[in-house]
This record gives structure tokens, C-alpha cells and sequence, in this order.
């Protein structure tokens, strides 16, 4: 896949994982390996960049005798998922453009 | 590699940046080390799940918008002048010597006068004991007209021995003063240099 659109849906795919309820680093990789390839040094630098942009926050809860730190949603990442919603269905929209021509195409050579 | 080793590795790749930011890794890299170990997997492979450490050095240094800090650097001597120093000695190495042996023989003269001045001193506090001494032998023997001059001989020695020795006590200590002032200076003004 494209690095600049993957590293774009990665972001999204980071402030789903929290979107329901906080998690935290070991977690959000299970939830997303099923969907998306993603490695554990490629997960530092996303959750780095969310929290510069005011995405999610940072906390640390105790867990088993250590600390371990949790990943909460702010309103701007919750926009952000909304916002790229909306944007997929206009990407959707081209994809079936580029879709429908490439079948028009077809006929047209048929014919 | 055991999880230590893999985090010192990243560390010191991670050299540079502020020392917040290169905790803040590792903290993370720990404990994901850990939530992984806790799935049940060793630590050897929990390690090796998370991929090479230079692939994590440089995600996160690529990741960084942060200026690496540089190590403030010291002021070293460039090769010219060390070579025009070499070179030069023959022209400072005479300077600074003479420098140096005129302070030391500045030193020395004033030490000679003050140690002649003191020889003075001890020489007239000598005479008045002496006259002091002669003025009772005359008096006894019954000369009143020598004695009453050993004693004018005694009581002026005496007085300007007195007066000399406190006078050079004086002289002596605002010359050390002096030379404190002067060193102080002297070291100061290099160490500002420096």
C-alpha cells in the first residue's frame, strides 16, 4: 500500500481502537492486526504524533506492580475519525467513477 | 537479547535527544515488552517481536520533530595557532622569562632592604640595652656626667628602635597586601581568559 495513505489510515486506525474505551500500546496492535499491518515500532511514533496534535491524552494506570500508560480519545480525535468518514465516501465516490469508466471502456471496445 | 540489553541498545542510538524524550521511548518499549512477556511469550521473543533496534532508533528519530541537542563544544586550538605558538616560542619564551625574573628580583631587592632596615632596628634596640647597661655600670662607679649620657644614648636608641620596628611592621604588611592584590589579579585575569 501507498506509504502516505497508509500512514494516514494508521492514525485513524490508532483513535478507533480508543474510540470505545482507553487502551493502551499491546492492546491497540492486537485490535488492529487483524485489519492493518502494523508494527510495534511504527505504533510509538503515530501515538507520539496524536498526542502533539491534541488527539488522545496520556495516562498511567497501575497495573500488576508497574505502570502502565493508557491512550484516551480527545473531541478533536473523535472529529478526526468523523471527518475522515466523511471523506471516504468521496473517495468512494471516485473509486466508482474510475470503476464505472474503466467498464464503459470495455463496452466501448466491444462495440 | 534480554529486554535491558535491547533498551541500552536503543539508548545510546538515541543519543542526542533530550533525555525526557529518550525516557519516554523506552518507557514505552518496556512496557509493551511487558504486556507481551504477561500474553505468556518469553522475553527473548517478546525482544525479537518488536523488530530491530535500529529500525525503532530511527522510526522514532525520523519521528522527532525535536532539534538534537549538540554537546556544547570546547574551545579547542586551531592547528595554525598551535603552529604559530611552536613557532613563536623564541620570541615569548624570552618575554615571559624576563617578565618573571624581574618581578623575582623586584622581590628580592625589597626583601634586602627590609631585612637591612630590620638589622638597623635590631642594631639601635642593641646600643639602647647596652647604654642602658653602661648608664647603671657609670652611675655606680659615679660618673653622673657619663652616665646621664649613656641614658640620653639609651632612651634615644631605644625610642627610634621602637618607632623603626613598628614603622617596618607597617610597611611590610602593606607590602604583602600588595603582591596579594597583584597575584590576584594576575590569576583572574587568566582565568577570565580561559
Amino acid at each position: 500500500m501507498d506509504i502516505q495513505l497508509k500512514r494516514g489510515l494508521l492514525d485513524i486506525c490508532v483513535l478507533k481502537t480508543i474510540k470505545a474505551k482507553d487502551s493502551y500500546g499491546y492492546q491497540m496492535i492486537k485490535d488492529m492486526k487483524p485489519y492493518i499491518e502494523i508494527s510495534e515500532s511504527t505504533l510509538y511514533p503515530i501515538l507520539r504524533r496524536l498526542e502533539t496534535a491534541k488527539h488522545l491524552t496520556v495516562h498511567s494506570v497501575e497495573h500488576n506492580g508497574r505502570l502502565r500508560k493508557y491512550y484516551h480519545i480527545t473531541e478533536a480525535g473523535l472529529e478526526r475519525i468523523e471527518t475522515f468518514k466523511k471523506e471516504w465516501n468521496e473517495i468512494m465516490s471516485i473509486y466508482e467513477f474510475i470503476i464505472r469508466e474503466e467498464t464503459d471502456d470495455d463496452k466501448e471496445r466491444i462495440s | 537479547m534480554t529486554k535491558k540489553e535491547f533498551l541500552d541498545g536503543i539508548r545510546e542510538k538515541l543519543k542526542g535527544l533530550p533525555p525526557n524524550d529518550i525516557d519516554r521511548s523506552l518507557g514505552f518499549y518496556e512496557e509493551l515488552i511487558q504486556d507481551v512477556m504477561e500474553d505468556g511469550i518469553s522475553e527473548e521473543k517478546a525482544v525479537e517481536s518488536l523488530g530491530s533496534i535500529d529500525e525503532i532508533a530511527e522510526q522514532i528519530l525520523s519521528e522527532t520533530s525535536i532539534p538534537i541537542t549538540q554537546k556544547p563544544e570546547k574551545r579547542n586550538f586551531k592547528p595554525l595557532e598551535i603552529v604559530l605558538i611552536i613557532l613563536g616560542f623564541p620570541l615569548w619564551l624570552p618575554l615571559v622569562m624576563t617578565v618573571f625574573i624581574l618581578i623575582l628580583a623586584f622581590y628580592i631587592c625589597a626583601c634586602s632592604i627590609l631585612f637591612s632596615l630590620y638589622a638597623v632596628d635590631f642594631s639601635l634596640a642593641a646600643t639602647a640595652l647596652f647604654s642602658l647597661f653602661s648608664t647603671f655600670k657609670f652611675l655606680f662607679s659615679g660618673d653622673i656626667l657619663q652616665s646621664c649620657g649613656f641614658l640620653g644614648t639609651a632612651l634615644v636608641c631605644g625610642g627610634l628602635a621602637i618607632l623603626t620596628f613598628l614603622g617596618l611592621n607597617a610597611v611590610v604588611k602593606f607590602f604583602v597586601i600588595l603582591s596579594k592584590k597583584l597575584f590576584d589579579k594576575i590569576f583572574k585575569s587568566r582565568r577570565n581568559g580561559k
